[in-house]
């Protein structure tokens, strides 16, 4: 649904911080009834994936970076009134991002993803406190938590997160996430049981489902 | 120290054409001898002649230039007043050297990065905001459908109290209640119908 020449439109609005321009072209596909999950995957992951590249390779400053974030982020407002009208399941997950990680938009994407598909989500947001994290965890005793984390010097935070969450909820299962594992990094977070790194929210959502179907 | 004029001349060309920062030359009474054109851009105008104090904002910033004693270097955060009435804050070091003051103004990077992060982080919690109202709104939604009310005139009849349904049906009022709403109803007994139906059990047996 969403053309090249749509995706074009919107990423180069996005890049010059034209805001009303990038938030026509979202009204336009909600308007055309497209489907949360590629509105997330095929605009917001796609351009934000575009927009790291191009800050990485120094043709973008930080603020251009943030503004896009920050763009992009207010969009998921327009999608809210969808996300939260599922019927519920009953079941809670807690997401959020470790330590001097600031690059919220992928959790806050996971946890609409698992609303969508009836889950209580409970999102922390970035740089999130390992303190309240485990209060949280301690308060509401979720079926799940989740992490995501864009920058690669960020793994090792995700380290100590999955270690400290352990030491006291032994059987928490742990999702884990984001553009930090899309070069590597696996076999950090491969040594601890019950860790599933998920790729995509396209995979996310088949595992939701193939979940949704064991129950 | 470089003696090559070349290079002082190229130094000043740098400063005069292409340097981002401000650079100006003031009298020791503050008046602009010369200036760079990054100022001349900033402050939208020429400025040689005219007053320094008086291209500030008219926020009460005057600087006490004359103060600025020999050698001293003074340093200040000042608000200019741009073309267009725009205002810019600037980090200016003023460095007296015997009759002339040198001025340099620079806007102050860490501050702005300072800025932009709060700023960011701010977006950031509001939009988190938004996202928790959003899923509050969805759940007290969903509450309200569950909660059932009834409202309006309802035809009963005068005799046996049953109601007339949507359907043209008459329906007993418990049954119609329960259907209506989220009541139920046990089944007891009165003190008064007590009497009336079951006369020889004394009252105390109601139960």
């Amino acid at each position: 649904m969403i053309t090249e020449a749509r995706y074009d439109t919107y990423l180069q609005a996005l890049l010059a911080g034209r805001r009303a321009e990038c938030s026509a072209v979202v009204r336009e596909l909600l308007d055309d009834g497209i489907d949360l999950r590629t509105l997330y995957t095929d605009l917001f992951t796609r351009t934000m994936y575009r927009v790291g590249e191009l800050w990485a390779t120094h043709r973008i400053t930080v603020a251009n970076e943030h503004l896009a974030t920050a763009i992009t982020e207010s969009l998921l407002n327009l999608a809210y009134p969808a996300v939260f009208s599922t019927a519920r399941k009953g079941k809670k997950i807690v997401i959020g991002c470790c330590d001097q990680e600031f690059h919220q938009i992928g959790a806050k994407m996971v946890a609409d993803i698992f609303e969508l598909n009836g889950w209580d989500s409970y999102f922390l947001g970035a740089n999130m406190p390992l303190a309240d994290l485990q209060a949280l965890i301690d308060d509401i005793s979720p079926d799940m938590v989740g992490f995501s984390v864009s920058l690669p010097r960020n793994v090792n935070h995700l380290q100590r997160y999955i270690e400290e969450v352990r030491s006291t909820f032994t059987d928490l299962p742990v999702l884990v996430g984001g553009y930090a594992f899309t070069h590597g990094g696996h076999d950090k977070i491969g040594r601890y049981a019950d860790v599933r790194y998920i790729s995509s929210l396209e995979n996310l959502e088949k595992w939701l489902e193939a979940e949704g179907n064991d129950q | 120290m470089i003696s090559d004029p070349r290079i002082h001349r190229a130094a000043f060309d740098f400063l005069q054409k292409q340097s981002s920062d401000l650079f100006l030359v003031l009298s020791a009474a503050a008046e602009v001898i010369w200036a760079n054109e990054s100022a001349e851009r900033v402050f939208g105008r020429q400025l040689a002649g005219g007053n320094f104090n008086d291209l500030l904002d008219g926020f009460g910033g005057r600087i006490t230039i004359e103060g600025i004693g020999n050698g001293d270097s003074v340093d200040r955060m000042v608000t200019v007043a741009g073309p267009a009435d725009t205002r810019q804050s600037y980090y200016f070091s003023f460095l007296r050297r015997d009759e002339i003051i040198l001025v340099f103004g620079r806007i102050d990077a860490e501050e702005l990065e300072r800025s932009r992060h709060e700023m960011f982080v701010l977006n950031q919690e509001l939009n988190d905001l938004s996202r928790q109202l959003h899923k509050k709104n969805a759940e007290l939604n969903s509450a309200l459908a569950h909660v059932k009310t009834l409202q309006g005139i309802l035809p009963i009849c005068m005799h046996c109290h049953k109601i007339r349904n949507d359907k043209e049906v008459w329906d007993r009022l418990e049954a119609y209640i329960e259907r209506q709403t989220d009541a139920q109803f046990s089944h007891s007994i009165c003190p008064d119908c007590l009497k009336t139906h079951y006369p020889d059990i004394p009252e105390d047996d109601e139960e």
